[in-house]
Protein backbone atom coordinates (compact mmCIF):
# COMPACT_ATOMS: atom_id res chain seq x y z
CA UNK A 1 0.00 0.00 0.00
CA UNK A 2 2.71 1.65 -0.13
CA UNK A 3 2.45 3.71 -3.38
CA UNK A 4 -1.31 4.67 -2.58
CA UNK A 5 -0.13 6.27 0.55
CA UNK A 6 2.04 8.21 -1.78
CA UNK A 7 -0.88 9.13 -3.91
CA UNK A 8 -3.00 9.88 -0.88
CA UNK A 9 -0.51 12.41 0.42
CA UNK A 10 0.69 13.83 -3.20
CA UNK A 11 -3.52 14.49 -3.57
CA UNK A 12 -3.47 16.17 0.16
CA UNK A 13 -0.94 18.35 -0.68
CA UNK A 14 -1.71 19.55 -3.62
CA UNK A 15 -5.51 20.71 -2.56
CA UNK A 16 -4.09 22.40 0.84
CA UNK A 17 -1.15 24.24 -1.29
CA UNK A 18 -3.75 25.17 -3.93
CA UNK A 19 -5.85 26.37 -1.76
CA UNK A 20 -3.65 28.59 0.65
CA UNK A 21 -2.11 29.73 -2.78
CA UNK A 22 -5.47 30.87 -3.87
CA UNK A 23 -5.57 32.58 -0.82
CA UNK A 24 -2.26 34.10 -0.78
CA UNK A 25 -3.56 35.07 -4.31
CA UNK A 26 -6.81 37.04 -3.10
CA UNK A 27 -4.91 38.87 0.07
CA UNK A 28 -1.77 39.65 -2.10
CA UNK A 29 -4.02 41.31 -4.42
CA UNK A 30 -6.25 43.06 -1.83
CA UNK B 1 -18.70 -12.91 12.87
CA UNK B 2 -16.77 -12.64 9.68
CA UNK B 3 -14.80 -15.59 8.79
CA UNK B 4 -12.51 -14.40 5.88
CA UNK B 5 -9.34 -13.24 7.30
CA UNK B 6 -7.30 -13.20 4.45
CA UNK B 7 -4.23 -10.93 4.60
CA UNK B 8 -3.25 -9.63 1.01
CA UNK B 9 -0.63 -10.81 -0.18
CA UNK B 10 2.41 -8.22 -0.85
CA UNK B 11 3.80 -8.12 -4.67
CA UNK B 12 7.04 -7.32 -5.60
CA UNK B 13 5.93 -3.10 -6.82
CA UNK B 14 7.35 -2.99 -10.25
CA UNK B 15 7.12 0.39 -12.34
CA UNK B 16 4.44 -1.25 -14.60
CA UNK B 17 2.46 -2.79 -10.91
CA UNK B 18 2.45 0.53 -9.57
CA UNK B 19 1.01 2.43 -12.76
CA UNK B 20 -1.74 0.04 -13.65
CA UNK B 21 -2.39 -0.69 -9.09
CA UNK B 22 -2.91 3.13 -9.68
CA UNK B 23 -4.93 3.84 -12.76
CA UNK B 24 -7.42 6.05 -11.44
CA UNK B 25 -5.53 8.40 -9.28
CA UNK B 26 -2.46 8.55 -11.23
CA UNK B 27 -5.07 8.95 -14.85
CA UNK B 28 -7.44 11.31 -12.97
CA UNK B 29 -4.48 13.40 -11.29
CA UNK B 30 -2.48 14.02 -14.39
CA UNK B 31 -5.71 15.23 -16.54
CA UNK B 32 -6.26 17.33 -13.48
CA UNK B 33 -2.60 19.02 -14.11
CA UNK B 34 -3.23 19.45 -17.65
CA UNK B 35 -6.86 20.71 -18.09
CA UNK B 36 -5.93 22.72 -15.03
CA UNK B 37 -3.19 24.81 -17.15
CA UNK B 38 -5.58 25.16 -20.28
CA UNK B 39 -7.90 26.98 -18.21
CA UNK B 40 -5.14 29.23 -17.09
CA UNK B 41 -4.47 30.07 -20.90
CA UNK B 42 -8.11 30.16 -21.58
CA UNK B 43 -8.57 32.51 -18.76
CA UNK B 44 -5.61 34.90 -19.82
CA UNK B 45 -6.95 35.25 -22.94
CA UNK B 46 -10.30 36.15 -22.17
CA UNK B 47 -8.89 38.45 -18.94
CA UNK B 48 -6.48 39.46 -21.21
CA UNK B 49 -8.91 40.84 -24.02
CA UNK B 50 -11.05 42.27 -21.28
CA UNK B 51 -8.46 44.39 -20.56
CA UNK B 52 -7.90 45.59 -23.82
CA UNK B 53 -11.44 46.08 -24.99
CA UNK B 54 -11.35 48.46 -21.48
CA UNK B 55 -8.63 50.45 -22.84
CA UNK B 56 -6.40 48.53 -19.35
CA UNK B 57 -2.76 47.31 -19.15
CA UNK B 58 -2.47 44.24 -20.70
CA UNK B 59 -1.08 41.53 -18.61
CA UNK B 60 1.12 38.41 -19.31
CA UNK B 61 -0.31 34.51 -18.42
CA UNK B 62 2.44 34.61 -15.59
CA UNK B 63 0.89 37.35 -13.53
CA UNK B 64 -2.43 35.93 -14.53
CA UNK B 65 -1.94 32.42 -13.15
CA UNK B 66 -0.87 33.88 -9.82
CA UNK B 67 -3.65 37.31 -9.68
CA UNK B 68 -7.13 36.88 -7.72
CA UNK B 69 -9.21 36.24 -11.04
CA UNK B 70 -7.47 32.39 -11.61
CA UNK B 71 -7.62 32.06 -7.87
CA UNK B 72 -11.45 33.21 -7.43
CA UNK B 73 -12.00 30.51 -10.69
CA UNK B 74 -10.18 27.78 -9.08
CA UNK B 75 -11.12 27.72 -5.97
CA UNK B 76 -15.12 28.22 -6.63
CA UNK B 77 -15.47 24.95 -8.32
CA UNK B 78 -12.63 22.86 -6.01
CA UNK B 79 -15.16 24.06 -2.75
CA UNK B 80 -18.57 22.73 -4.54
CA UNK B 81 -17.03 19.19 -5.43
CA UNK B 82 -15.63 18.85 -2.24
CA UNK B 83 -18.58 19.91 -0.75
CA UNK B 84 -20.47 17.55 -2.73
CA UNK B 85 -18.38 14.65 -1.74
CA UNK B 86 -18.62 15.37 1.98
CA UNK B 87 -22.83 15.87 1.91
CA UNK B 88 -22.49 12.60 -0.25
CA UNK B 89 -20.18 10.70 2.30
CA UNK B 90 -22.26 11.92 5.49
CA UNK B 91 -25.95 11.44 3.74
CA UNK B 92 -25.51 8.03 2.59
CA UNK B 93 -25.20 6.89 6.10
CA UNK B 94 -29.33 7.54 6.41
CA UNK B 95 -30.62 8.10 3.33
CA UNK B 96 -30.63 5.13 0.57
CA UNK B 97 -32.12 4.84 -3.20
CA UNK B 98 -33.32 1.59 -3.69
CA UNK B 99 -31.98 -0.17 -6.65
CA UNK B 100 -29.13 2.07 -6.73
CA UNK B 101 -25.47 0.95 -6.96
CA UNK B 102 -24.58 4.21 -5.29
CA UNK B 103 -26.63 3.41 -2.02
CA UNK B 104 -26.59 0.95 0.28
CA UNK B 105 -29.34 -1.87 1.08
CA UNK B 106 -32.67 -0.15 2.13
CA UNK B 107 -32.45 -1.86 5.59
CA UNK B 108 -28.99 -0.60 6.45
CA UNK B 109 -29.59 3.58 7.09
CA UNK B 110 -27.61 4.44 9.98
CA UNK B 111 -24.04 3.75 11.49
CA UNK B 112 -24.29 0.24 11.90
CA UNK B 113 -23.08 -2.62 13.93
CA UNK B 114 -19.67 -2.73 15.31
CA UNK B 115 -19.70 -6.56 13.72
CA UNK B 116 -20.97 -5.20 10.16
CA UNK B 117 -18.22 -2.36 11.07
CA UNK B 118 -15.27 -4.72 11.60
CA UNK B 119 -14.67 -2.74 15.05
CA UNK B 120 -13.12 -3.73 18.01
CA UNK B 121 -13.74 -7.40 19.06
CA UNK B 122 -14.93 -7.91 15.19
CA UNK B 123 -11.54 -6.03 13.34
CA UNK B 124 -9.49 -8.59 11.15
CA UNK B 125 -5.96 -9.17 11.41
CA UNK B 126 -5.12 -6.99 8.60
CA UNK B 127 -7.87 -4.13 9.62
CA UNK B 128 -6.45 -0.67 10.16
CA UNK B 129 -5.25 -0.08 14.10
CA UNK B 130 -7.91 2.29 15.30
CA UNK B 131 -10.45 -0.67 14.11
CA UNK B 132 -9.14 -2.76 16.83
CA UNK B 133 -10.47 -0.61 19.89
CA UNK B 134 -13.58 -1.03 21.16
CA UNK B 135 -14.32 2.94 22.26
CA UNK B 136 -12.25 5.88 22.54
CA UNK B 137 -11.55 9.39 20.60
CA UNK B 138 -9.04 7.69 18.00
CA UNK B 139 -11.69 5.16 17.08
CA UNK B 140 -14.23 8.00 16.69
CA UNK B 141 -11.83 10.28 14.29
CA UNK B 142 -11.08 7.14 12.49
CA UNK B 143 -14.18 6.62 12.09
CA UNK B 144 -15.04 9.56 10.82
CA UNK B 145 -11.86 10.49 8.84
CA UNK B 146 -13.16 10.88 5.64
CA UNK B 147 -16.45 12.98 6.46
CA UNK B 148 -13.89 15.31 8.72
CA UNK B 149 -11.08 15.74 5.53
CA UNK B 150 -13.32 15.94 3.23
CA UNK B 151 -15.48 18.68 5.44
CA UNK B 152 -12.16 20.22 5.94
CA UNK B 153 -11.00 20.30 2.26
CA UNK B 154 -14.20 22.13 1.72
CA UNK B 155 -13.97 24.67 4.02
CA UNK B 156 -10.40 25.73 3.25
CA UNK B 157 -11.86 25.81 -0.15
CA UNK B 158 -14.42 27.73 0.15
CA UNK B 159 -12.25 30.07 2.31
CA UNK B 160 -9.72 30.39 -0.44
CA UNK B 161 -12.73 31.55 -2.97
CA UNK B 162 -14.10 34.32 -0.48
CA UNK B 163 -10.48 35.82 -0.23
CA UNK B 164 -9.44 35.68 -3.71
CA UNK B 165 -13.09 36.23 -5.24
CA UNK B 166 -13.14 39.23 -2.76
CA UNK B 167 -10.00 40.39 -3.85
CA UNK B 168 -11.17 40.29 -7.61
CA UNK B 169 -14.13 41.77 -6.84
CA UNK B 170 -12.88 45.55 -5.33
CA UNK B 171 -10.17 45.33 -8.36
CA UNK B 172 -13.51 45.63 -10.43
CA UNK B 173 -15.00 47.88 -8.25
CA UNK B 174 -12.21 50.29 -8.32
CA UNK B 175 -12.03 49.96 -12.00
CA UNK B 176 -15.58 51.14 -12.14
CA UNK B 177 -14.86 53.99 -9.67
CA UNK B 178 -17.05 52.40 -6.96
CA UNK B 179 -16.25 51.44 -2.91
CA UNK B 180 -14.37 48.78 -2.81
CA UNK B 181 -15.83 46.25 0.58
CA UNK B 182 -14.22 44.44 3.30
CA UNK B 183 -13.87 40.66 3.00
CA UNK B 184 -16.89 40.50 5.78
CA UNK B 185 -18.96 42.88 3.65
CA UNK B 186 -18.10 40.70 0.45
CA UNK B 187 -19.82 37.70 2.17
CA UNK B 188 -22.88 39.36 1.81
CA UNK B 189 -22.43 40.44 -2.03
CA UNK B 190 -24.84 38.61 -4.51
CA UNK B 191 -21.12 37.92 -6.71
CA UNK B 192 -19.70 36.00 -3.59
CA UNK B 193 -23.49 34.22 -3.51
CA UNK B 194 -23.52 33.73 -7.55
CA UNK B 195 -20.17 31.81 -7.71
CA UNK B 196 -20.98 29.71 -4.80
CA UNK B 197 -24.47 28.73 -5.62
CA UNK B 198 -24.23 28.39 -9.06
CA UNK B 199 -21.66 25.77 -8.32
CA UNK B 200 -23.27 23.51 -5.62
CA UNK B 201 -26.82 23.91 -7.34
CA UNK B 202 -24.93 21.56 -10.61
CA UNK B 203 -22.89 19.19 -8.33
CA UNK B 204 -26.45 18.12 -6.07
CA UNK B 205 -28.01 17.47 -9.86
CA UNK B 206 -25.61 15.70 -10.94
CA UNK B 207 -25.35 13.32 -7.59
CA UNK B 208 -28.92 12.88 -7.64
CA UNK B 209 -28.96 12.18 -11.36
CA UNK B 210 -26.14 9.25 -11.01
CA UNK B 211 -28.17 7.77 -8.22
CA UNK B 212 -31.32 7.56 -9.84
CA UNK B 213 -30.32 6.66 -13.44
CA UNK B 214 -27.93 3.81 -12.37
CA UNK B 215 -31.07 2.55 -11.31
CA UNK B 216 -31.98 1.61 -14.89
CA UNK B 217 -29.03 2.18 -16.97
CA UNK B 218 -26.18 0.16 -16.71
CA UNK B 219 -21.91 0.45 -17.93
CA UNK B 220 -20.48 -2.75 -18.11
CA UNK B 221 -17.62 -3.30 -16.35
CA UNK B 222 -17.67 -0.31 -14.35
CA UNK B 223 -17.30 -0.15 -10.56
CA UNK B 224 -20.17 2.73 -10.71
CA UNK B 225 -22.55 0.35 -12.16
CA UNK B 226 -24.74 -2.60 -11.38
CA UNK B 227 -23.90 -5.80 -13.45
CA UNK B 228 -25.63 -5.58 -16.54
CA UNK B 229 -28.08 -8.82 -15.85
CA UNK B 230 -28.60 -6.97 -12.60
CA UNK B 231 -32.23 -6.63 -11.52
CA UNK B 232 -34.01 -2.80 -11.72
CA UNK B 233 -34.51 -3.84 -7.63
CA UNK B 234 -30.72 -4.48 -6.70
CA UNK B 235 -29.37 -2.00 -4.32
CA UNK B 236 -25.85 -1.75 -3.27
CA UNK B 237 -24.61 -3.98 -5.54
CA UNK B 238 -21.32 -2.99 -7.58
CA UNK B 239 -20.49 -3.94 -11.67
Amino acid sequence: MRSQAILCAAYLGLIVLGALLCIVAGVVGS
Amino acid sequence: MTTDTRVATPRPAGLRTVFRDNGIGLGFGAAFLVILVLQSVAGWRSFDAQQAADGLQRIGWARYVVSADFAVDVAENWQSEFLQFWIYVMATVYLVQMGSPESKKVDETGTESDEEQKVGAHARPDSPGPAHRSSGVLLHLYSHSLCYVMGALFVLSWLAQSVAGWSSYDEEQLRNLQEPVSWAQYLLQPDFWDRTLQNWQSELLAVGTMAVLAVFLRQRGSSQSKPVGAPHSATGVDG
